[in-house]
């Protein structure tokens, strides 16, 4: 028997308008995704990828179509509902990491744990386990401004996990990171995504990042072109 | 988010941006003292309006007057319906010789050298002139039989009847200025009753003694027209004695025996808020009133409206001050909006976002507000410093204004309730201020976090 997709996309498409004209972004997506997968969505700047990891995280509504998220309807949902979608179900790893340059490391990793209402020992103890384990247990309390573009991105991942969310999203990753910080990163966030089993889309244009993926979905143009399932390399 | 989080993360985000909170906050607490201290003058105006009125008298005394229209009597009857109506806490009935139907003199001294003609002779229960307020000199209360207390001038009105016209007085005023003499300067009477005795006699049409009662002095009272008129030149005693020296009198006089009327009734509301309610109870009995009540409150109309006034002024300054909050909240919101944009992203509801900026913004109130209203507070007393040196050195009589000019009392006065108001409207002005940037935060997108500049 099947088993019932972690995501399941239907028909989506999206569409701007810009003054007369309108942009159409994603054509039609037809996309299931199975718990667990670490999936890698591939394509040029202009391809839709980031509008579809937009759709995808609920942080705009599609034109046309459906999402369903481990058995919840994202596509219906309000902002509120989003908001606590996000909080539960979903890790953020940006390019441009997005720390908030007022909080140390571990506020910045403790910052979702607090929305979720935490109490501040349980979730500073929280963010210390998982800054430990991306290896900057000894910059707990430096701020995002004192710590190099690899490391900030270490504390992005540690505060994309530190929820343990079902889905990680992780926006061109590696895009600020020299070759060397890119390998290390992706390592490091493969490895977390496998431990802990959790379902991982990773946008990007760099071929490179392709490699640490179970299955390479090309978008070209709003649609996917290639949709290829492969053997992990990794451990 | 729970609320200690967000108390901190606004902390931390208006300690991130010092100069600009600081000069919100400075608005604030321009607009928060201006208005405290206008507000406080006008409270000061009213505290001495109110002191003035007082000083004509009781605020809570409430003359009872007979109408002579209807057939009312100032009687025991009355006295004592006036006990049982609510909110009296006090009634005195005045016993008095105005209304005797024989001639009184007083005198003392020895062989009654010094006279007094005519004297204010007022008589109560002992229990009631204990609650009259009566400021003693010396001495105390008569509370024993066969005593008396005198007024504080009562000396001077005693005239020697062995000297000649002219200089049969003996005055407490300067003679030639008409000023009041005090303390030392004041010259001493022919006779101090001191510890000494008075006599009350009764005359025929022919200035025959017919009859004749002495009285110890005990007490010498301080001169106070709110209290009674006695309290100047007069004498007071107990009302037993007074009714038992009439019934002696008129057997002398060979009059009927009769118990003498009241001449005055006199009732004291519990607070000064139920003297129109007092009044209007006496009324419906028949009576006449009379008290400070309609001034009083025709004062404090006119006072809320120069409050009003004077708070409206104030309250343009606040108004710039919301402004500048205002401006400031939407300077941080859209230098902001990436991090609101990363928080949303991350799951924080909107319901938080709205409230990390108006808790802001109600904290640079706040601020502004503590400091505004402490700082009226100095201010406050700096102005009646000033107030109280100029006061002092020109002194008008007449109207209200040059009496308020001239007392010696604080022009500026900061209650309890107006340090508060002052803090808690600043805190409002944020805000409300806080509000339409707060909107603006929410609405920020999530798509925001994604940008990459």
């Amino acid at each position: 028997m099947e088993p019932t997709p972690f995501i399941a996309v239907r028909g989506l498409r999206k569409a701007y308008v810009m003054g007369s004209e309108v942009v159409v972004a994603l054509r039609r997506i037809d996309l299931e995704i199975a718990q667990g997968e670490i999936c890698c969505v591939f394509g040029a700047s202009g391809s839709g990828k980031s509008t579809l990891l937009n759709l995808l995280a609920g942080m705009e509504p599609p034109t046309e179509g459906e999402i369903v998220i481990d058995g919840q309807t994202v596509t219906q949902m309000n902002e509120n509902e989003l908001a606590a979608f996000r909080q539960k179900n979903i890790g953020f790893v940006f390019q441009a990491y997005n720390l908030l340059p007022m909080l140390t490391a571990t506020e910045n990793v403790a910052l979702p744990l607090a929305f979720c209402g935490a109490e501040q020992k349980r979730r500073d103890a929280a963010a210390k386990a998982v800054l430990q384990a991306v290896g900057l247990g000894d910059r707990l309390n430096h701020y995002p401004a004192q710590m190099s573009g690899g490391q900030q991105q270490r504390v992005g991942i540690a505060r994309a996990f530190v929820t343990r969310p079902k889905l990680i999203f992780a926006d061109e990753p590696t895009g600020n990171l020299d070759s060397r910080t890119t390998q290390d990163i992706m390592k490091m966030i493969v490895g977390f995504a496998r431990k802990y089993r959790e379902t991982m889309i990773i946008v990007t244009h760099n071929p490179e990042l392709a490699g640490y993926a179970d299955r390479v979905i090309t978008l070209k143009d709003g649609e996917i072109i290639n949709d290829q399932k492969k053997e992990s390399i990794l451990p | 988010m729970n609320l200690k989080d967000i108390l901190q993360m606004c902390a931390q985000n208006l300690r991130r941006r010092k100069g600009r909170t600081f000069l919100s906050v400075l608005g604030v607490v321009v607009g928060c003292c201006s208005i405290v201290c206008m507000m406080s003058i006008g409270v000061g105006m009213t505290a001495s309006q109110e002191q003035w009125i007082s000083e004509m008298g009781d605020l809570t005394a409430i003359d009872v007057y007979q109408n002579y229209m209807s057939d009312t009597k100032l009687d025991d009857a009355l006295v004592t319906a006036l006990e049982s109506t609510p909110h009296v806490k006090t009634v005195a009935a005045r016993l008095g010789l105005d209304n005797a139907d024989f001639t009184t003199t007083i005198s003392a001294g020895s062989s009654d050298r010094y006279v007094v003609s005519y004297a204010d002779v007022a008589a109560y229960e002992p229990e009631t002139a204990r609650q009259l307020g009566y400021t003693l000199l010396e001495g105390k209360l008569p509370d024993q039989k066969g005593t008396v207390a005198v007024g504080e001038l009562f000396e001077y009105a005693l005239t020697d009847s062995r000297r000649p016209e002219g200089r049969n007085t003996v005055e407490y005023y300067d003679p030639e200025t008409g000023e009041e003499l005090t303390g030392e300067d004041r010259p001493k009477p022919f006779i101090s009753l001191t510890g000494g005795k008075i006599n009350l006699s009764v005359t025929d049409e022919n200035g025959k003694v017919i009859y004749s009662e002495s009285f110890q002095v005990v007490g010498k009272l301080k001169q106070d027209y709110n209290v009674g008129s006695e309290t100047d030149a007069g004498v007071l005693m107990q009302a037993e004695d007074l009714k038992q020296f009439c019934f002696n009198a008129q057997k002398a006089a060979n009059i009927k025996r009769k118990t003498p009327a009241y001449s005055a009734v006199k009732v004291f509301a519990d607070d000064i808020n139920n003297v129109s309610a007092v009044e209007e109870a006496i009324r419906g009995m028949g009576y006449e009133t009379s008290s400070m009540e309609s001034m009083r409150e025709s004062t404090k109309k006119e006072m809320a409206t120069v409050q009003l006034a004077l708070g409206g002024i104030g309250a343009v300054s606040l108004l710039v001050a919301a402004i500048g909050i205002m401006n400031t909240m939407i300077m941080s919101v859209s230098e902001r909006t990436k991090e609101i944009g990363i928080m949303k992203a991350l799951g924080c509801c909107v319901a938080d976002i709205r409230k990390l900026f108006l808790l802001e913004a109600a904290s640079i109130g706040l601020l502004g507000g503590a400091v505004g209203s402490a700082l009226s507070c100095l201010i406050s007393a700096v102005i009646n410093l000033i107030y109280l040196q100029s006061g002092s050195a020109g002194e008008i009589e007449g109207s209200v204004l040059s009496y308020l000019l001239a007392s010696p009392q604080r022009i500026s006065v900061i209650p309890l309730w107006l340090f508060l108001f002052g803090l808690l409207f600043s805190m409002l002005i944020g805000l409300v201020s806080g509000a339409y940037p707060a909107g603006k935060a929410v609405k920020i997108s999530p798509l925001e976090a994604m940008k990459n500049e």
